[in-house]
């Protein structure tokens, strides 16, 4: 029969022997130290991003864009 | 069992879609009125690819807001809309995609209707090539175009919006002609051609799942930049997986799952975890997962 899963039924063997095994390191989920580190600087960056934004005002900017038809995006302008 | 599993995983993705798309665009006059809703809330942006001249629409779209920032001379990048897609990219990566965009959900909506389908990644150079064309479109239509125009001191224009956004023609180009008369003798070529791209759309996605957000969408490009450092992660612990590839055969994007579970194309679906027979995969915020090549790394007492 199969291998054993979660109450789903088994896998067929047929099934699992035609897949090739695959070789798992690529990008299993894991983060380096590095990148995780990267992360946290990114998602900084970003709040900083929106405060200074926010600061210059640029919510007026888009509030005005948003808030009148945009002729372009509806295939006019 | 697997079946029903699959099943309400859709389930309950179509019903956050949903809830998301009602949420989003939630100002019921404007349908009626021909008109756009002018509040306050419409300073904040929508997570997904939601026309902000969509009468109902109560937030503004980030990649519109993006290109009239870029093609604004005496602004020409907002910090406030670039710091909103970083934020929103390292916290969920394509989440947004799979789980609250609009566009989306109407694509999926589409891709019901009984034909024959077609799998684009079964040939592999086509399906190459495409991938990489949202990037394409983002560097040339929502960056260089508009700052192109502003040389001289001159206003830009959204190009992406203006000539390709079929979001924009679906969401608020129709229904906003169908009511408003003054619009509606507005109309010429441009609204022509760009309601063309909607039915190619409408039509490619009917044959193939997401053809939009495959090999178009420069939003899903922003955010598929983040997937592999997100919070928001797909993991494969490799000591549960009995490599039967179920998960790659049920991706939508044909991501190839056990080897590139956090690639740019991924959305986060979750259909690989929901198809998963061993539970192997996990889709959520990151947490540890004990590897077996982490094992190995380690050293033997």
């Amino acid at each position: 029969m199969g291998s054993e899963n979660n109450g789903m039924g088994p896998v067929p063997t047929e099934e699992v022997k035609s897949i090739p095994k695959v070789k798992p390191q690529v990008d299993a989920g894991r983060l380096s130290m590095e990148a995780g580190l990267l992360r946290w600087i990114i998602l900084a960056a970003a709040v900083l991003f929106i405060f200074f934004g926010i600061f210059r005002d640029e919510t007026a900017a888009v509030f005005r864009k948003a808030a009148t038809i945009c002729l372009e995006c509806i295939g006019i302008g | 069992m697997a079946k029903s599993r699959i099943a309400k995983h859709k389930i309950k993705r179509k019903i956050g879609q949903s809830i998301a798309l009602l949420a989003g665009n939630a100002y019921l006059p404007g349908f009626v009125r021909g008109e756009i809703y002018q509040g306050p809330i419409k300073q904040v942006c929508l997570p997904g690819l939601n026309c902000y001249s969509c009468p109902g629409a109560l937030g503004a779209c980030p990649l519109g807001s993006l290109q009239s920032s870029i093609a604004d001379p005496h602004q020409r990048i907002s910090f406030y809309v670039l710091g909103f897609l970083i934020l929103l990219g390292g916290i969920f990566g394509r989440f947004i995609c799979a789980w609250l965009c609009p566009f989306g959900l109407i694509q999926e909506w589409l891709h019901k209707i009984p034909s024959r389908k077609f799998k684009p990644e079964n040939n592999k150079k086509i399906h190459n090539v495409l991938r990489r064309m949202p990037l394409v479109f983002l560097a040339v239509f929502v960056i260089a175009l508009p700052l192109i125009g502003t040389i001289g001191g001159a206003y830009g224009s959204p190009w992406f919006c203006k000539v390709i956004c079929p979001s924009g023609t679906l969401m608020a180009g129709w229904p906003l002609l169908s009511v408003n008369e003054g619009l509606r003798r507005l109309a010429g070529v441009l609204f022509g051609w760009k309601s063309l791209l909607l039915i190619i759309t409408a039509f490619a996605s009917v044959l193939t799942m997401r053809p939009f957000c495959r090999y178009v969408c420069p939003l899903g490009a922003i955010y598929g930049l983040f997937n592999r450092i997100s919070l928001y992660r797909v993991q494969v612990d490799q000591d549960k997986c009995i490599s039967c590839g179920r998960c790659t055969r049920q991706c939508p994007m044909a991501v190839p799952v056990p080897l590139d579970a956090n690639g740019p194309d991924c959305i986060r679906c979750g259909e690989c975890a929901a198809v998963c027979p061993t539970d192997a995969i996990h889709v959520g915020f990151d947490r540890k997962i004990i590897l077996s090549s982490r094992k190995e790394q380690k050293p033997q007492a």
